[in-house]
């Protein structure tokens, strides 16, 4: 897996995620991301970057190798994922200040490409939910290039219903499903 | 109605007039009862008056138990459930109630047939069954009631050495699928689908991976071993190959291709890797095209379009081009049209179009969100194409459209999401997934909404494709 050289930036977001560990559950790649966030009406509760403690207090905690692999964005949880309307690929606003802290440290950190993978939810059909998990991506894709994110740097998928993050058909299920995932990859 | 004379009647139906109909006449053989009217097809309700209103009758057949000799009474019970869940499920018979049936003779003797007469049988299936060792002999034959002719006679086991001997459940179930699909093909003209097979995606041992039962549920065996998620199979006609599509990982990063399985085992070859996703493949039937959808052209919105290949990834053609999502190809039995689901129009419809892609004509079926189109392979009644839709809100059921009538024909209800329907290769029966509270099973239905039953029980199962022999 290919390493990354450390950057002060890198250890800002990393200490927004070290904060918000103790709400995810940590889950090995490729699987869900974490189910605490995003329900529906509620904007994700997400700290700027610019208001994270500057680099001093990175230096008091260093990994052990000083560098921050793949491995380490995916398992860390770094990329957050965004969670979208019913039947529906247009960014929500309340999702947006999670793409930007995204692409801040896509931008912030040029060895690291994404794969974005679209999900859906179970109602609609299969083939449908492939094309509207695959719209979801491509949509999330454009809103990272808007915000500087080279379009060379991201690979898109869909993976329509067939891997929710919640089981169920409950209203909390969908919400949690309507999804696109973040995946830090090599080059 | 003598058998000679129903053969004929039947055979010609199926091979001349009933092209001209364009009707579901074609698909039931011509009888003199009115056994398809009647008793439990006319409870099924309103829904299916159009199309039982275009189908003739079944033929009326009595099963009594099998002869046998003694120690061969496991053997007798199996071949005879199997063969009489084969010949109703095969929508050509219809299996007369077995209270009236009369006595048979012991051992070889010739049945009563004034008696069986009085059954309302116009067929009536005589088994044989005994051990000699380790191997199982069995005979079936076929006498027409009326004429109490002798029509078919089937040996099987004879030429079997030991060591090979049928006396596994697997074999004795084969042994009654080759009859029925005999007798099938004795008063239709076409072989019946007993002994072909259904591929279908399920997650019983984890990951989603592509499964291959046998037409009626039994004999289930797992061919993929992606580890990540293997859909969509498309079997192909000749029963052969199965073309699926992969998340398979190439330098870490899964991309959507398409792979084909065959029977030689080893890694499938993907033949369709794309920068776009490469989903819903489809057969042509004389099996030398592949159709998907991809979005290699439409990268940026993901735009799918519909192409075409060889099946080994060669000749790619692009079909459709146009700024909506085109998806979910089915070949006509000819190979010259393509029917798809596109939201050019705003909602998902159903098109068809040219091999080329001209002719572009929107179909206006039932139901709304429409999706999952397959064509009837049977080129005597081309004229139907499956598909689910909405019936309003988020039930989904399976509708058969016909495009001589230009009619629509709803044939499940109740499902919370009835998806991927897919037609037997004599177009009689279709294979479905569908929802009922959070299991997901693959069922099998006649063309009339008729015989449903359900053939998975394990795990989810999804997307069934039903395949040759």
């Amino acid at each position: 897996m290919r390493a990354l050289t450390q950057q002060t930036s890198v250890a800002a977001v990393l200490l927004i995620a070290a904060g918000m560990l103790s709400a995810c559950s940590s889950q090995e790649p490729p699987a869900a991301e974490p189910v605490a966030a995003a329900p529906v009406e509620r904007p994700v509760q997400q700290a700027p970057p610019q208001e994270v403690p500057e680099a001093e207090d990175w230096d008091t905690n260093p990994p052990a190798t000083g560098v921050l692999t793949l491995e380490d964005i995916n398992r860390q949880g770094i990329l957050k994922a965004i969670y979208f309307y019913y039947d529906s690929a247009d960014i929500r606003p309340d999702q947006r200040a999670t793409l930007q802290a995204n692409a801040q440290f896509l931008r912030e950190n040029a060895q690291v490409r994404v794969l974005v993978a679209g999900h859906c939810d179970e109602r609609g059909t299969r083939e449908y939910n492939m094309a509207l998990g695959e719209r979801r991506a491509a949509a999330t894709m454009q809103y990272l290039v808007s915000l500087g994110v080279p379009r060379e740097r991201i690979e898109i998928i869909s993976y329509g219903e067939e891997q929710p993050a919640v089981p169920g058909s409950s209203e909390s299920a969908w919400s949690q499903n309507r999804r696109a995932q973040f995946q830090a990859i090599g080059n | 109605m003598a058998s000679d004379r129903s053969k004929t009647i039947s055979r010609r139906a199926l091979m001349t007039g009933s092209v001209a109909l364009g009707a579901l006449a074609a698909l039931a053989p011509a009888s003199s009862t009115s056994a398809w009217a009647s008793g439990a097809q006319q409870q099924q309700g309103e829904i299916y008056l159009e199309l039982r209103n275009r189908v003739r009758s079944a033929i009326t057949v009595a099963l009594p138990p099998l002869s046998l000799v003694p120690g061969a009474e496991g053997e007798a019970t199996v071949l005879h459930e199997v063969l009489r869940n084969d010949l109703h499920h095969s929508m050509v018979f219809e299996v007369v109630d077995p209270e009236f049936y009369p006595a048979l003779p012991a051992g070889d003797q010739p049945p009563d047939f004034v008696a069986w007469r009085r059954t309302g049988a116009e067929a009536l299936v005589r088994g044989f069954v005994r051990r000699e060792g380790n191997n199982v002999l069995v005979e079936f034959r076929i006498y027409d009631v009326q004429s109490g002719q002798q029509v078919i006679g089937k040996r099987y086991g004879d030429e079997v050495p030991p060591a090979e001997a049928i006396v596994s459940n697997s074999a004795l179930r084969a042994l009654a699928h080759l009859f029925s699909d005999d007798a099938v093909l004795y008063y239709t003209g076409i072989p019946g689908v007993a002994s072909t097979h259904i591929a279908y995606v399920s997650n019983r041992r984890g990951p989603k991976e592509i499964y291959v039962m046998d037409y009626d549920g039994h004999g289930v065996t797992r061919i993929t071993n992606d580890g990540g998620l293997a859909l969509s199979p498309a079997f192909s006609p000749a029963g052969d190959r199965i073309a699926y599509v992969t998340y398979r990982f190439h330098d870490g990063v899964p991309n959507v291709d398409i792979a084909m399985l065959n029977k030689l085992g080893g890694v499938p070859p993907v033949i369709a890797r794309s920068a776009g996703q490469d989903t819903s493949p489809d057969w042509s039937r004389d099996g030398s095209r592949i159709a998907f959808s991809s979005t290699m052209d439409g990268l940026r919105d993901g735009n799918a379009e519909i192409y075409t290949m060889r099946p080994d990834g060669s000749d790619l053609q692009r079909i459709t081009s146009s700024s909506a999502v085109d998806t979910s190809p089915t070949f006509s039995p000819n190979g010259r049209e393509i029917a798809f689901i596109s939201d050019r129009a705003g909602g998902q419809h159903l098109y068809k179009m040219a091999i080329d892609g001209t002719n572009l004509e929107r179909l206006r079926v039932e139901g709304s969100q429409v999706d999952s189109p397959s064509w009837n392979p049977n080129p005597q009644i081309s004229d139907l194409i499956a598909y689910a839709a909405s019936e309003g809100g988020n039930s989904f059921q399976i509708f058969v459209y016909s495009l001589t009538t230009r009619k629509s024909v709803k044939l499940t209800q109740g499902y919370g999401r009835a998806d991927s329907p897919s037609w037997s290769p004599d177009g009689r029966q279709i294979v479905f997934e569908a929802s009922q509270g959070d299991q997901n099973h693959v069922y099998a239905i006649g063309f009339d909404g008729s015989r449903l039953r359900q053939l998975t029980r394990e795990g989810n199962n999804q997307t069934p494709s039903w395949g040759g022999r």
